[in-house]
């Protein structure tokens, strides 16, 4: 690859291919259309902006309902997002297994 | 306030606790495979499960955790368990990237943030601004736990050990178990600080649910004492919260010690696993820290901003006398606040030396350095940077800054390399020259408001409740996305 500014737009095509190639090798989270929509619909609900301050401020346990509300849609990002690193991330395992190279431009 | 003073044995335990780090960090040494980059700055990326997730649990809870969040808490009242969910956002962010940057790393051996930036875009320009962006992150962040080291060990000795002696003991160990085994020994260190962390989080977790009528009884305090800090942001506070979830959502997914931690994975499957378990962390560390500072208006109302800082110290004093079980629950914890704060601070430093080494030092001044060369010029940059960080520590005492102000300094800055960390791995089309400007134009309006409050111009450093970071990463994410090439020059032939 040729090095400086101009390089930066002008690079060597099969070294182009060889990095997207490399970083498309397996399944991924992103690969599924609900994953990361989900995230944020849980964050939209776990958000205390729609409660009725008469049920929003009541006490459970010690807290108001609106933090139990948080509470509980971070623990739903949570599972989701254990979800998503279980399940819709996947790896090609040859692809795992394979020798590894420097970076172009420089050694290990 | 309470004097804490935990006696003879909790400083017995710190020994013990400081020789048994010095013990892993020899065992790292003897451990290494081969003098190279990849083996001390990455540990040979040979970590499996176990070591990965308690490696990267005791870097991303850091002093700051304990004590910052629970002062944060204390000062901004309930609406604050927005940062229960925004430390679990962190590890949702990993998902965006971290698939693609671990096979690329694997494939291409990366040591560094910055090979990925320099490998994607080409660009010297661009990988210099990110590097300088990244160590000031991580400085501010080093300093950060320094400050925060020297406040625990005065607090443990009960004022017998002053901070500054505090500061140096701390970071000498740190130094010396750093620079024997490298990415190994503070992984290794990071095994006992993370158990030590999740233990005594677990611990003082039950105490404070079920001490001196538990919640409810807080509740009823907070709601005589101070009942605007039970109400649900609303208007201004709305946009604060979702900034927040912006901001450090975001910035500490950059982190570039948790992107080396990625780098060092024995494989995908550890990873993925260790990343799964990480999305329930905050569960136990940051909730105990955002109650921590609710109990604390119960039992301490009426501290200002510096004092509020200390909150955990306080409220754990006030179980010390409870039996003889709490006393050593509580010796516990504060041996897991101080390796909390080790295990962030080891991480950061040697992540520190890794990119002025590998993406400054090599290219720019030593093309033809060899590895053990690097090695030697890494450790001593680490050695030279802890002497200067030692220093602003020492400054940071007369001016008595707030630990908060310090965090949202660096993730303004750090959050600035989202657009080309996460869009670069998606979009083809984003070119070097529009992420640089987006990073440069994002960066300077952060820094431009932050001026503007010094100065007068301007009333806040949170515009509408936005913080200035988010100003300046929206800024960025538009400008990267404008400069991405045409269609037409995608398709055209390589020169």
């Amino acid at each position: 690859m040729a090095r400086g500014e101009q390089a930066t737009e002008y690079r060597d095509r099969a070294l182009d291919e060889e990095f997207w190639e490399a970083a498309r090798t397996g399944r991924e989270p992103s690969d599924s259309r609900w994953f990361f929509p989900a995230v944020i619909a849980v964050l939209v609900v776990a958000t205390p902006w729609y409660l009725p301050e008469s049920i929003g401020t009541r006490q459970a346990g010690g807290l108001p309902l609106w933090v139990w509300q948080a509470l509980f849609g971070a623990l739903g990002v949570s599972a989701l997002t254990a979800y998503g690193a279980f399940r819709l991330w996947r790896e090609d395992e040859s692809s795992e297994a394979s020798p590894e190279a420097a970076p172009p431009d420089e050694g290990s | 306030m309470p004097e804490v003073n935990l006696g003879t044995p909790a400083l017995v335990v710190m020994g013990v606790y400081l020789m048994v780090m010095l013990g892993l960090g020899w065992a790292g040494r003897m451990s290494r495979r081969e003098e190279s980059l990849k083996d001390f700055y990455l540990g040979g990326s040979s970590f499996g499960v176990v070591v990965l997730f308690l490696t990267l649990f005791a870097t991303q809870y850091s002093g700051n955790t304990l004590l910052g969040f629970a002062g944060r808490s204390y000062q901004q009242g309930l609406t604050y368990v927005v940062s229960v969910i925004f430390m679990i956002l962190v590890v949702t962010v990993y998902l965006a990237y971290a698939p693609r940057l671990f096979r690329l790393a694997r494939r291409f051996g990366y040591i560094t943030p910055a090979d990925y930036v320099f490998h994607r875009f080409g660009s010297h320009r661009l990988r210099v601004l990110a590097v300088l962006l990244l160590c000031w992150g991580l400085a501010n962040y080093v300093l950060e736990q320094l400050v925060a080291m020297g406040h625990g060990v005065e607090a443990i000795s009960g004022g017998r050990i002053g901070f500054m002696q505090g500061v140096l003991m701390l970071a000498v160990v740190m130094l010396i178990y750093e620079s024997l085994g490298g990415m190994r020994s503070v992984a290794w260190t990071d095994v006992v600080q993370g158990s030590l962390l999740l233990v005594g989080c677990a611990g003082i977790l039950y105490v404070l649910l079920s001490n001196e009528g538990g919640l409810p009884a807080v509740a009823e305090a907070v709601a005589s004492s101070a009942p605007e800090k039970l109400e649900p942001p609303e208007g201004r506070g709305l946009r604060v919260w979702i900034s927040n979830l912006v901001l450090l959502g975001f910035g500490v997914a950059i982190y570039p010690h948790a992107i080396q931690r990625i780098f060092a994975a024995r494989s995908a499957k550890t990873l993925r696993r260790s990343l799964a378990v990480m999305a329930f962390m905050p569960l136990a560390t940051t909730l105990l820290a955002f109650l921590i500072g609710y109990v604390g208006l119960s039992r301490f109302p009426g501290l200002d901003r510096v004092e509020s800082d200390k909150i955990t110290v306080y409220v754990l004093s006030g179980l010390v006398e409870g039996s003889v079980v709490a006393y050593w629950l509580v010796v516990f914890v504060f041996a897991a606040v101080v390796a909390a704060i080790m295990s962030t601070a080891d991480s950061a430093l040697l992540s520190l030396g890794s990119m002025l080494t590998k993406d400054i030092y090599r290219p720019y001044f030593k093309p033809n350095a060899t590895a053990h060369e690097l090695l030697i010029v890494g450790k001593t940059v680490s050695w030279l940077l802890m002497g200067l960080l030692i220093t602003m520590a020492w400054v940071s005492l007369e001016t008595e800054s707030s630990l908060w102000l310090l965090i949202r300094l660096k993730l303004e800055f750090m959050v600035q390399l989202a657009p080309a960390l996460i869009l670069g791995l998606y979009s083809r089309r984003l070119s070097a020259s529009g992420v640089f400007w987006g990073m440069l134009i994002g960066t300077g309006i952060t820094l431009a408001i932050w001026v503007g409050v010094a100065v007068g111009l301007m009333a806040d450093r949170s515009p509408l409740g936005i913080n200035a970071g988010v100003w300046g990463l929206a800024a960025n994410v538009v400008i990267s996305w404008l400069g991405r090439r045409s269609e037409e020059s995608e398709r055209a032939p390589a020169e």
